[in-house]
């Protein structure tokens, strides 16, 4: 479909206020999730996945992504203000916004972190709108052999790029898409690790793994934590930047948008890994570079621009091959599937209302966010105020609601808090929630992807093999996981025969 | 065995337990032999289980590797130690589980006050007598929120108790 009639095929969906008072309500929803330390984006969207059960699933995704979206801008909220960033696509953020809060100009780091989000989030809507029909009529031609390799692909991926070391990494995933096989047998309808459980027939649900993961583990892992509240020291004055500064800045954003948007399409890379990237190669590469960090304004754009972009980037894969992006996408990809509706090429062909719905819904979060980021800075600052002895209480109730609300029983409670004690006893080994949801989410495409491969080939593992796109698959995820390993042995090896030579 | 980290011990058993779990619960699983493929449902968490069982044993490996070449960088790697506030999280676990086992009974309403006022009694540094009524209001306040936005706004049920609360 052509990219014009994608775009516009959404624009009923806006035609009532109730959507666009959803846009809103989310935007500010994720701007309070964001902007608080140790509240995250995908927190405040496993919490509030719920609440769109009752919604048409246009508007329950146009809610999730106003959520998404805001709370990827105003993670530098309190990076600026109190150096703590809100999420962890802020901390680079923080190198320069929060210096320039401490020389008295916390307004301006605001004002150009929030303009410069602002346009790198249109940057990668636009680049989504472009990418991810091509790439979906790529996959098209793809087969069992290569959904097995892109599923892979992003446990691949995500077991490299996460915290600690990529086997545990690794053994998250696994452990992911383990929990993914409890439940009748997708093609023989056996009844797998059910134990006699009448409620385990239909496997774990969805949303109480990834509320249990995402939202009951990080309650957990904060009560650990103390600390006094921040301080809050920065009058907050003169937010709107000087269009003439903007417009000279304009280069280094549109530069810092692209490598966002890039990053971002990798499955499972985020706007961590992006605006890092984006602010070291501006680091590297301006002629103030060694200003970087002392608290300059062209700090704050660098990663600001990035880490927006990359949400654009992460639909790309989430649409088009229904791989998740980031651990955000795989809540939309979970919201999706709730509904009834595999994300994937074929959702381009049958649903193009529900991928414009997407798009229009990414730029009017930007557009909202960007004006009450501008409006409300000065209010912002007392979100940070809010006591822990209350907000990890509230969380909690939220997080059993909402898993309770999917099929009303109190079994998926329990299991909501059997994954969150799960979780946080795999962080204190060093394996991470983000891999085990993803091998979660995207257990049943692997699995029966693989079996059903082998069964067309009659147990032929070389089928694998003998397909391009496939093979081609196969080696991106061996040179993932093993690349570093071998790059490492050779530079040894040359430093040992350096060494030897020298002598 | 100096070499090996305390969280690879426990990453390695993990890994054997569950691994092992797995193999043992999926050999009774039908094979469905002269069907195609001929694997049954028990192939494909078969196929996980060793694979667990292998990054198990290579995490363990690795450390053996790095401390063998580079002992100076493992003397200097230290497991993390406890965070402060280490009984916190056991005893709000409890309090959840208690709080769950006595939904049905009591309803989401009082086992939900319950929970909230318990945590943030637990939570609070320092608490006092003063601060009772303001956890007490806040609790009932969160309740209410919930309750009006889940049971009346959207219209979802919540947890009633056998007593109709």
């Amino acid at each position: 479909m052509e990219t014009f009639d994608l775009v516009t095929a959404g624009f009923s969906s806006f035609t009532n206020f109730y959507s666009i008072f959803l846009v809103i309500a989310g935007s500010f929803l994720g701007i309070f999730f964001g902007a608080i330390p140790g509240l995250t984006a995908t927190m405040g969207m496993a919490i509030f996945l719920p609440v769109t059960f009752t919604m048409t699933d246009l508007n329950g995704i146009i809610f999730l992504v106003g959520i998404y979206v805001g709370s990827c801008y105003s993670g530098s909220l309190s990076a600026i203000l109190v150096n703590i960033p809100g999420t962890p696509s802020a901390i680079a953020t923080s190198f320069d916004g929060y210096t320039m809060a401490q020389k008295g100009r916390a307004g301006q780091a605001i004002g150009y972190s929030t303009i410069s989000s602002a346009i790198g989030g249109l940057f990668g809507i636009i680049i989504l709108m472009f990418a991810a029909p091509l790439l979906a009529s790529f996959a098209l031609d793809f087969g069992a052999q290569e959904y097995t390799g892109i599923a892979l692909l992003g446990i691949s991926v995500v077991s490299y790029i996460s915290f600690g070391s990529t086997l545990k990494g690794l053994i998250g995933g696994i452990i992911g898409l383990m929990l993914a096989t409890i439940g009748q047998d997708v093609i023989s309808g056996y009844p797998r690790f059910t134990f006699g459980s009448q409620n385990l027939q239909a496997g774990l649900q969805m949303i109480p793994v990834m509320v249990g993961f995402f939202g009951v583990t990080e309650v957990l892992t904060k009560l650990e934590q103390q600390g006094a509240l921040p301080v809050l020291t920065s009058k907050i004055s003169n937010v709107l930047p000087k269009i003439s500064k903007l417009y000279r800045m304009s280069p280094m954003m549109a530069f810092s948008s692209t490598i966002g948007t890039f990053i971002g399409a990798v499955p499972a890379a985020g706007g961590a890994i992006a605006s890092m990237a984006a602010y070291g190669i501006q680091k590297r590469f301006s002629s103030k570079s060694e200003q970087f960090g002392t608290g300059i304004p062209e700090g704050v754009v660098a990663a600001e621009a990035a880490n927006n972009a990359a949400v654009g980037g992460a639909f790309v894969p989430m649409l088009s091959l229904g791989i998740p992006g980031d651990p955000q996408t795989a809540i939309l990809i979970g919201a999706l599937m709730i509904n009834g509706l595999a994300p994937g090429p074929m959702l381009f062909l049958t649903r193009p209302d529900l991928i414009s719905t997407i798009y229009l819904s990414n730029v009017l979060s930007v557009i909202t966010f960007a004006v009450i980021g501008l409006m409300g800075a000065r209010y912002y600052a007392r979100l940070l105020l809010v006591p822990r002895h209350y907000l990890l209480p509230a969380i909690m109730i939220f997080c059993i609601i909402g898993s309770f609300a999917i099929r009303n029983t109190v079994f998926d409670i329990w299991v909501l808090l059997g994954c969150g004690v799960l979780g946080y006893l795999l962080q204190k080994i060093g394996i991470m929630p983000a891999p085990v949801i993803l091998g979660f989410v995207l257990g049943p495409l692997l699995e029966d992807n693989f079996r059903r491969s082998l069964i067309m080939s009659n147990g032929d593992w070389t089928t694998f093999l003998t397909r391009p796109i496939s093979l081609g698959l196969i080696v991106i995820n061996i040179f993932i996981l093993l690349g570093p390993y071998l790059i490492s042995w050779v530079k040894k090896k040359r430093a040992v025969s350096g060494d030897g030579s020298a002598t | 065995m100096q070499y090996i980290k305390r969280d690879s011990w426990l990453t390695l058993i993990l890994c054997s337990v569950l691994g092992g779990m797995i193999l043992v619960n999926t050999m009774g699983y039908p094979s469905n032999q002269g069907q195609g493929f001929g694997q049954g449902p028990g192939f494909y968490p078969q196929v996980l289980a060793w694979f667990l069982i292998l990054l198990g044993v290579l995490v363990v490996f690795q450390d053996i590797r790095v401390g063998i070449s580079e002992p100076g960088e493992h003397l200097a790697a230290k497991d993390p130690g406890q965070a402060g506030g280490g009984w916190l999280v056991p005893a709000v676990i409890v309090v959840c589980l208690i709080s769950i086992a006595t939904m049905e009974l009591c309803g989401f309403l009082l086992s939900g006050f319950l929970l909230t006022l318990v945590t943030v009694r637990l939570i609070r540094d320092g608490a006092q007598v003063d601060n009772w009524f303001v956890d007490l209001g806040f609790s009932a306040c969160i309740i209410a929120l919930v309750f009006l936005l889940f049971q009346l706004f959207l219209g979802i049920q919540l947890p009633q108790s056998m007593f109709l609360l």
